[in-house]
C-alpha cells in the first residue's frame, strides 16, 4: 500500500503541474510584463546597428529549448525583419540551429517585405569550435564559402561589404549551452564587437558577471526574456500569451516546497524518523 | 629530476622549436608554390603524392619505439598549443619580424587555414560517433539482445533521415516520391523530410526536454528540504527570483510606484538586484576561480604535466 | 513483445478510433504532420506512468533521427563546401591533408594503431588549450576591470549600497574558494563563512532560473497539445 501511495503520489504532484499550467493556457489573462534594463539594452543595441553592418543571429540551439530559444529567435528576428537591418543566421554548437533559424525567418520575412538574400542570409551550420570562430572573424566569406542554398556568399547580396567581424555590427548569441566564452574571449575580447545573448533561464544567472563588465551588451533570460522582448518589438507573440501559464507553474512549485517542508517538519515534531515520512504524508 | 634529464628536456624542446620554426618557414616560403592549386593529371599526382608521403611518414612514426611516439606526440601537442597565443600576443605589425617585408604577424594569415582546418576535421569526426552509435546498436541486433527492435528502429530512423535530408537537398524542389498510393494522392521527398524534421524530432526533442518539469516538480515536494539557514537563505532567494520574473510576482506589488525609494520594493526589481548584484557577485568569484584553474588546465596540457588513463595509456 | 504484442494491438484500435471520430467530429486536427507530433509527444510522457516499450522505442528513434540529420547537415553544410569543393572543384589538392588527419581519430578502434589517435586528439588538445590561454586574458581583464566599483563616490545611495554588497560578497566567496591553506584565522573562517551563506543566494536565483526554464519547456509542449492538436481549445 505504501509503495502504491509512492507511485501514485509522484502522478498526483505531476498531473496538479500539467493542470494548473493548462488552465491558464486555455483562459485569457492579460499578463502585467514589465521591461528589465538587460533586454531594454539589447532592443537598444539592436536599433543602433548601423546600415553598413550586418547582424549575426547566432542559433545555437536545438528543439530541446524551443520553448525558450524558439521564441526568443522570433522575437528577435522579427524585430531585425521589423527595423529593416541585414542579418545572418548563423550556427556552430548545434546542426538543428540554422534550420530552425531559417523556418522562423522564411515564416516573417513577408509580413515585414523582406526578402532572402536581399535582407537576410543564412550562413549553415559551421563546426569547429573557438577556432573556427577565430577563423570566422579574420575572414567570414572565407569560412563561411556558401549560404545554405550553396551559393557563393559573396554573390548574396546582402553579404556586400561583409569582409570579416569589423563589419558585424552585433552579435547575437541564441543558446542553451555555454557557447558564449567563444564571442566573449575571441571577438569582442579581440574586436569589441557587440555581443547579445539569449539563454535559457537555466544560464542567466551566469550572463551577468559578463553583462556587468561590458562584455555582452544585453540579455533575454528564458520565456520572460522573449516576453519581454516582444512587448518592446510591439507584437503579441506566445511568449506573453503563456506567462500566465508560467506565474501558475512557478506558483506550483513555490506550493509543492513549502508544502513538503511543513509536511516535514510536523513529522519531525511529531516524532517519527525523519527517512520515514519524508515522501508520504 | 636530475640535471641531465631536464637538459635532455629542454634540448628537445628548442630542436623541436627549432625544427617546427623552419618548417614554417619552409611552408610560408620555400614551399609555397607547391601549395597552387592543380587541374586534370596533377592533381591526381598530387593527391597521390599528398597520400603517399603522409603513409610513408605513417610507417616511420609506427616503426619508432613507444618513447619515440610519445615525445612526437608532446611534441606536436607543444606546437599546436602555442599557436594560438603567439598569433595573440606578438604585435600585429613590429620590426621583429624582420624577415617579412611587411614586418606583419606570421601567424595572422594562418588563422583562416587554420580555423577551416579544424571546422573540416571535425565535420569528418562526426561520423565517428554516428559509427560508434551504430556499432553499439548493430551489436544488440546481430545478438538479438533485448530491446533490439529497439536497435531496429534506430536504424531505421537514422538510413530515413539521412537519406530524404540528402535527397531534398539535391532533388528538385516539387521531386515527386510516388503518386496516387492508397488514399495519398502525391508526397513529395519535401514533404517526408518535413515530417520526419518538423513532425517528429523536433517535438521529440522538445518532449524530452519537458519531462524535466515534471521530475523538478516531484523533487520540490520531495527533496527541497529547508534543514538549516542557509538552505531558507537560498529558498528565500529562489523564490524572490522566481516570482519577480513573472506576472504574478508583478502584480503583487504593482501598487507601488514605480520610480522613488519605494519602487525597490517591487518584485521586479527586487529579482533584478538579487540577479545583477547578489548573484552577479557570488558568479563572477566562482567564473574567477574558474578561469584560473582552466588556465592552469590549458598550461597543464600545453606542457604535458597532466596525468591519468588517456595520457598514460600504452602506446 | 510476443505477450504485449495482443494488449498493444488492442490499445492501438482503441486509439485509432477515438482518433477517428475525434477528427470527424472536429475535436483533433485533421493534419498528417500535427497528428505525428502529438502521437510523438504522447509517446514520450507515457514514461510520466511507468517505464514502457512505447517510450523506448521512441527513443530510439529520436536518437536516430538526431544522429541522421547531423549525419546529412555535416555532408551538406560541412563538408560539401569547406572541403569537397576546394578539393575537388577548385584544385586546392593539399586539403587531402585534412582527410588524412581526420583518419587518424578513426585509429581509436586499433591497439595497434591507437597512437595515431594520440596524436590528433593531442594536437586538438593543444589548439584548445592555446586557445584557453588567450581567452583566460580576454575574458578575465574585463571581469577585473568592472569589479572595482566606486564604494562611497556615487551620489546615489541606492548605488553605493549595491557596490559595497557586490564587494563584500565578491572577497567573501573568493575566500570560501582558499582551498590550497588550512583557513585558521578567524578573519579568514569568518569571511569564507559568510561567503558561503552569500553563495547560496546565487544558488538560489540559478534555481528560481532553472525552475522558469523547465517550466517554459512544458508550457510549450501543452500549447501544442491544447491550440494545435486539440481543435476544440484552438480559438482560446
Amino acid at each position: 500500500m505504501k509503495q502504491d501511495w509512492q507511485f501514485w503520489s509522484r502522478r498526483i504532484i505531476w498531473a496538479v503541474v500539467a493542470i494548473a499550467t493548462a488552465v491558464l493556457l486555455l483562459v485569457k489573462v492579460q499578463a502585467r510584463m514589465y521591461i528589465s534594463k538587460p533586454a531594454l539594452s539589447l532592443y537598444r543595441a539592436v536599433e543602433a546597428v548601423p546600415d553598413d553592418k550586418i547582424i549575426v543571429v547566432c542559433c545555437d540551439w536545438e528543439p530541446g529549448t524551443r520553448g525558450e530559444n524558439g521564441l526568443q529567435t522570433v522575437a528577435l528576428i522579427r524585430h531585425c525583419l521589423k527595423a529593416g537591418k541585414r542579418f545572418a543566421i548563423f550556427g556552430w554548437a548545434y546542426p538543428a540551429g540554422p534550420m530552425l533559424g531559417q523556418q522562423i525567418a522564411e515564416r516573417y520575412q513577408g509580413m515585414y517585405g523582406r526578402k532572402y538574400g536581399r535582407d537576410w542570409v543564412n550562413w549553415g551550420f559551421n563546426t569547429g569550435g573557438a577556432s573556427m570562430i577565430r577563423g570566422l572573424a579574420k575572414d567570414i566569406p572565407g569560412t563561411i564559402k556558401q549560404d545554405i542554398f550553396h551559393a557563393p556568399i559573396t554573390q548574396v547580396p546582402v553579404m556586400r561589404g561583409v569582409k570579416s567581424v569589423r563589419d558585424v555590427g552585433l552579435i547575437l548569441e541564441i543558446t542553451p549551452s555555454s557557447t558564449l566564452y567563444a564571442w566573449v574571449d575571441f571577438v569582442y575580447g579581440i574586436y569589441r564587437t557587440p555581443i547579445g545573448y539569449a539563454c535559457t533561464g537555466v544560464m542567466a544567472p551566469e550572463a551577468f558577471p559578463y553583462l556587468d563588465a561590458g562584455q555582452i551588451i544585453g540579455v533575454l533570460k528564458g520565456l520572460a526574456g522573449a516576453a519581454e522582448y516582444e512587448k518592446l518589438v510591439g507584437y503579441e507573440g506566445d511568449a506573453l500569451k503563456r506567462m500566465p501559464a508560467q506565474s501558475s507553474a512557478h506558483a506550483v512549485i513555490i506550493i509543492l516546497i513549502v508544502a513538503g517542508n511543513v509536511i516535514y517538519f510536523r513529522a519531525r515534531r511529531g516524532g517519527q524518523a525523519p527517512g520515514r515520512r519524508l515522501s508520504a504524508p | 629530476m636530475r640535471a641531465r634529464q631536464w637538459a635532455v628536456i629542454v634540448v628537445i624542446y628548442v630542436v623541436g622549436g627549432a625544427v617546427g620554426a623552419l618548417a614554417l618557414w619552409a611552408l610560408t616560403h620555400g614551399l609555397e608554390p607547391l601549395f597552387t592549386p592543380a587541374r586534370g593529371t596533377a592533381f591526381y599526382l598530387a593527391v597521390a603524392a599528398a597520400v603517399a608521403l603522409w603513409g610513408f611518414g605513417t610507417f616511420l612514426v609506427h616503426r619508432l619505439p613507444a618513447t619515440a611516439k610519445r615525445r612526437i606526440i608532446i611534441l606536436a601537442t607543444f606546437a599546436a598549443g602555442i599557436f594560438y597565443p603567439l598569433e595573440f600576443y606578438l604585435p600585429a605589425r613590429s620590426g621583429i619580424f624582420f624577415w617579412r617585408t611587411s614586418h606583419t604577424n606570421p601567424f595572422s594569415p594562418m588563422m583562416l587555414t587554420v580555423g577551416n582546418a579544424v571546422l573540416v576535421i571535425y565535420g569528418f569526426t562526426f561520423f565517428l560517433g554516428a559509427f560508434s552509435l551504430s556499432l553499439v546498436h548493430a551489436k544488440n541486433v546481430a545478438a538479438r539482445r533485448r530491446g533490439y527492435y529497439n536497435s531496429i528502429a534506430f536504424f531505421v530512423a537514422f538510413i530515413a533521415m539521412a537519406v530524404f535530408g540528402l535527397w531534398q537537398n539535391y532533388a528538385p524542389a516539387d521531386q515527386m516520391l510516388f503518386k496516387h498510393f492508397l488514399w495519398i494522392r502525391s508526397l513529395t521527398v519535401q514533404q517526408v523530410h518535413g515530417y520526419l524534421f518538423n513532425d517528429m524530432y523536433v517535438p521529440l526533442g522538445a518532449t524530452l526536454f519537458s519531462v524535466l518539469a515534471f521530475y523538478m516538480a516531484t523533487a520540490a515536494y520531495r527533496a527541497f528540504r529547508v534543514r538549516s539557514a542557509e538552505a531558507s537563505f537560498m529558498m528565500v532567494a529562489a523564490f524572490l527570483v522566481m516570482l519577480g520574473q513573472v506576472p504574478l510576482g508583478m502584480w503583487l506589488t504593482h501598487n507601488l510606484p514605480q520610480a522613488g525609494w519605494l519602487s525597490g520594493l517591487r518584485m521586479e526589481n527586487i529579482a533584478a538586484w538579487i540577479l545583477g548584484v547578489f548573484s552577479m557577485a557570488g558568479l563572477r568569484a566562482v567564473a574567477f576561480g574558474i578561469l584560473v584553474g582552466g588556465l592552469a588546465m590549458s598550461l597543464r596540457i600545453w606542457l604535458n604535466l597532466e596525468r591519468g588513463a588517456f595520457f598514460e595509456q600504452e602506446l | 513483445m510476443r505477450a504485449v504484442l495482443p494488449r498493444l494491438l488492442i490499445w492501438l484500435g482503441v486509439f485509432a478510433a477515438a482518433a477517428y471520430f475525434g477528427i470527424r467530429h472536429h475535436v483533433f486536427a485533421a493534419n498528417l504532420g500535427i497528428w505525428l507530433a502529438a502521437i510523438c509527444t504522447f509517446a514520450i510522457y507515457s514514461i510520466l506512468y511507468r517505464e514502457n516499450v512505447v517510450f523506448r522505442l521512441f527513443e530510439h528513434i529520436f536518437i536516430g533521427l538526431a544522429t541522421g540529420y547531423g549525419f546529412y547537415i555535416m555532408i551538406i553544410q560541412v563538408l560539401q563546401p569547406k572541403w569537397w569543393n576546394p578539393l575537388v572543384v577548385e584544385g586546392r589538392w593539399y586539403w587531402v591533408f585534412a582527410f588524412l588527419m581526420a583518419t587518424m581519430f578513426y585509429t581509436v578502434y586499433s591497439r595497434r594503431f591507437a597512437w595515431m589517435n594520440r596524436l590528433a586528439v593531442g594536437i586538438f588538445m593543444g589548439l584548445a588549450a592555446g586557445n584557453g590561454i588567450v581567452g583566460f586574458i580576454t575574458e578575465l581583464a574585463p571581469q577585473l576591470k568592472a569589479s572595482f566599483k566606486p564604494l562611497w563616490q556615487s551620489a546615489y545611495p541606492y548605488v553605493h549600497v549595491s557596490n559595497v554588497v557586490f564587494f563584500v560578497t565578491i572577497i567573501t566567496v573568493m575566500s570560501y574558494f582558499f582551498f590550497s591553506f588550512e583557513q585558521r584565522h578567524p578573519v579568514v573562517k569568518g569571511s569564507a563563512r559568510l561567503g558561503r551563506w552569500l553563495l547560496m543566494v546565487a544558488f538560489g536565483a540559478i534555481f528560481g532560473n532553472t525552475v522558469m526554464g523547465r517550466m517554459s519547456l512544458l508550457i510549450d509542449r501543452l500549447e501544442f497539445l491544447l491550440h494545435h492538436w486539440l481543435q476544440v481549445f484552438s480559438g482560446m
